[in-house]
């Protein structure tokens, strides 16, 4: 059997080929290429270049290979699998974690969405106080003091 | 750019739902934004024990008020469990409740008594919920949004009683298949401002011809029916408030429904065709938008031309999920009419032809349109996808060689 390819466009232009299981992993590309058969290269207006490229690499790491040897599904290679998420997560810049994010909503890669979600769940809020996720994060306080005696008022019972 | 500022809500949501609740709920404080993003948004396929969450959760939280309480379960709990939640929430005095099991294959929970006494509610959301009983005692005094989705009643006086419990509703929405146990749904609700009705299926269906709506809401202000089965759709009184209504529906008398929407600003239809040309029924002399189907409803364009002096705006539309794209019966035929219609001479702004496909019938309406359209302004036409470049070309050439009638009417073509 021939491995057919897909061609991805980035929304600045960037070009990528990947073959059909790679590309299969969204559940957004197959509904794309139903909807516009005539063209072959299929646009991505809200992924950016460097950020296809990172889902590119998780979707190759994660295809299945469907070889039939038997051998891709040991508890070694899910242990590799996992211990090789753990580092493609932490080499990202927080830019890219949310970027990222956004791109695997957006093409509806679940274990790539659940991947940055427990990242970010994990490692900018989770055991941290209010100043440090405000700080991690970057959200600006618009509360004034006022406010926010209210609202930690409101939700008291979880603060005991 | 990447920034945790560009999620959505229900983006940080799912985060929040990995996070232990106390630290979800010290999110509130940081900053106005989180402060609304904290709700119990419980999903419960992401925990492995859902149910210990719950009632936690419930049991934690001492606040005297509960905003809003959605609940979606997505696996087996019991009755009692069910039950259990709903009777901790409800006298916190929750406004919004959402009571959803989201697995087709679950069956139906039975609605926990200690709601139809829930005076404070103002939101219901309910799916796959089975009402049986209905005490004598039920009321919904406040509630004024609800949504039934996949409810199954058990029988057509079950739906009207608990509609009858609703003194103020003013939206309602109802999803459902085909429920052997309802013939009649039977809505009656003198407050109701937006209802929108839908059971959408694939292909062709034939009607039940003993099913259907009957509509009794004279404050109807927007409506949409989307409806593939029902035999019958049938109203009650004339909805002289109605503004907007989309109106698909492949079995129901056409004509008898097109006299109930006289008053109507802007329709969308998609009906069962005409069988004879003998609308005789008022003027739509409100009409100023008007979306038809161009699949099974073209041959009502000139019952509306002739019928809507005031209309600006026409679309027509090949929808490319039409649902009577399989029906029997439909004809696209098309005459010009014998004298022109007024709202051609004095009104016809605008004409927008969604998935033009170039066939003779399509042409003759544009060109009819074009020739007779004083005060026409624009005119756009989208290809459907299925037609090659050159063939756009030419017809986009053919149509602009076709003479207007107004002088400043644009034609654009995508």
């Amino acid at each position: 059997m021939s491995k057919k390819n897909i061609v991805l466009k980035s929304s600045n232009g960037i070009i990528f080929e990947v073959e059909e299981a790679v590309a299969l992993q969204s559940e957004t590309i197959p509904y794309m290429i139903e909807d516009d058969c005539a063209n072959d290269t299929i646009p991505l207006a809200n992924v950016t270049g460097d950020i296809l490229a990172l889902v590119i690499e998780y979707c190759k790491k994660h295809v299945v290979v469907a070889d039939g040897d038997g051998g891709g599904s040991s508890s070694s290679s899910q242990e590799d699998l996992k211990n090789w998420d753990a580092q493609f997560m932490n080499d990202l810049d927080q830019s890219k974690i949310f970027n990222l994010l956004l791109a695997a909503d957006f093409l509806n890669i679940k274990t790539l969405f659940d991947l940055t979600c427990q990242f970010v769940a994990d490692t900018m809020i989770k055991g941290k106080s209010v100043e440090e996720v405000r700080r991690t994060l970057n959200i600006e306080k618009d509360y004034t003091s006022e406010e926010e005696a209210k609202a930690r008022q409101e939700n008291e019972w979880a603060f005991k | 750019m990447g920034n945790i500022i560009e999620l959505s809500n229900d983006l940080l949501v799912k985060i929040l739902l990995l996070i232990p609740t106390k630290d979800v709920v010290a999110t509130s404080l940081l900053s106005k934004r989180w402060r609304s993003v904290w709700k119990l948004e419980y999903d419960d396929s992401y925990s492995t024990t859902p149910s210990q969450f719950i009632d936690k959760f419930l049991q934690l939280n001492h606040a005297p008020l509960l905003e809003s309480f959605h609940l979606r379960l997505q696996r087996d709990f019991s009755p009692q469990d069910y039950e259990e939640w709903v009777n901790l929430a409800v006298p916190r005095s929750v406004r919004d409740l959402e009571l959803r099991r989201d697995r087709s294959y679950l069956s139906p929970l039975p609605l926990p008594t200690s709601l139809y006494t829930h005076e404070t509610l103002a939101v219901l959301l309910l799916r796959q919920a089975l009402i049986e009983d209905i005490p004598s005692t039920a009321c919904f005094r406040c509630l004024k949004t609800l949504s039934l989705i996949d409810v199954i009643f058990s029988s057509d006086e079950t739906v009207a009683r608990f509609l009858s419990c609703c003194p103020v509703l003013e939206t309602l929405d109802v999803h459902r298949w085909v429920c052997v146990e309802v013939k009649t749904f039977a809505i009656s609700v003198p407050s109701l401002k937006r209802l929108k009705i839908s059971s959408l299926v694939g292909g062709y269906q034939d009607a039940r011809d003993g099913h259907g709506f009957v509509i009794n809401a004279p404050s109807l202000k927007y409506m949409e029916i989307v409806e593939h089965f029902s035999g019958f759709c049938s109203f009650v009184n004339y909805m002289t408030e109605l503004v907007e209504a989309k109106i698909h529906l492949r079995h129901c008398d056409s004509e008898k429904l097109l006299g109930y929407l006289t008053s109507a600003k802007s329709l969308s239809l998609c009906l069962k065709p005409q069988m004879e040309y003998s609308y005789n029924k008022c003027d739509f002399d409100q009409l100023v938008s008007l979306e038809l189907c161009v699949m099974c409803s073209l041959d009502w364009l000139n019952v509306f031309l002739r019928h809507s002096p005031k209309l600006r705006v026409l679309i027509l539309k090949l929808s490319r999920t039409c649902s009577c794209r399989n029906s029997r019966n439909v004809r696209t035929k098309w005459e010009r009419p014998s004298c022109v219609p007024e709202c051609l001479m004095l009104s016809l702004e605008s004409v927008e032809w969604v998935l033009y496909k170039g066939a003779q019938e399509e042409k003759n309406v544009l060109m009819y349109m074009l020739e007779n359209g004083n005060f026409l302004e624009t005119m756009s036409i989208s290809f459907s996808v299925s037609i090659e470049l050159e063939e756009r070309k030419r017809m986009q050439m053919e149509l602009e060689s076709m003479p207007r009638s107004s002088s400043k009417c644009q034609l654009s073509f995508t």
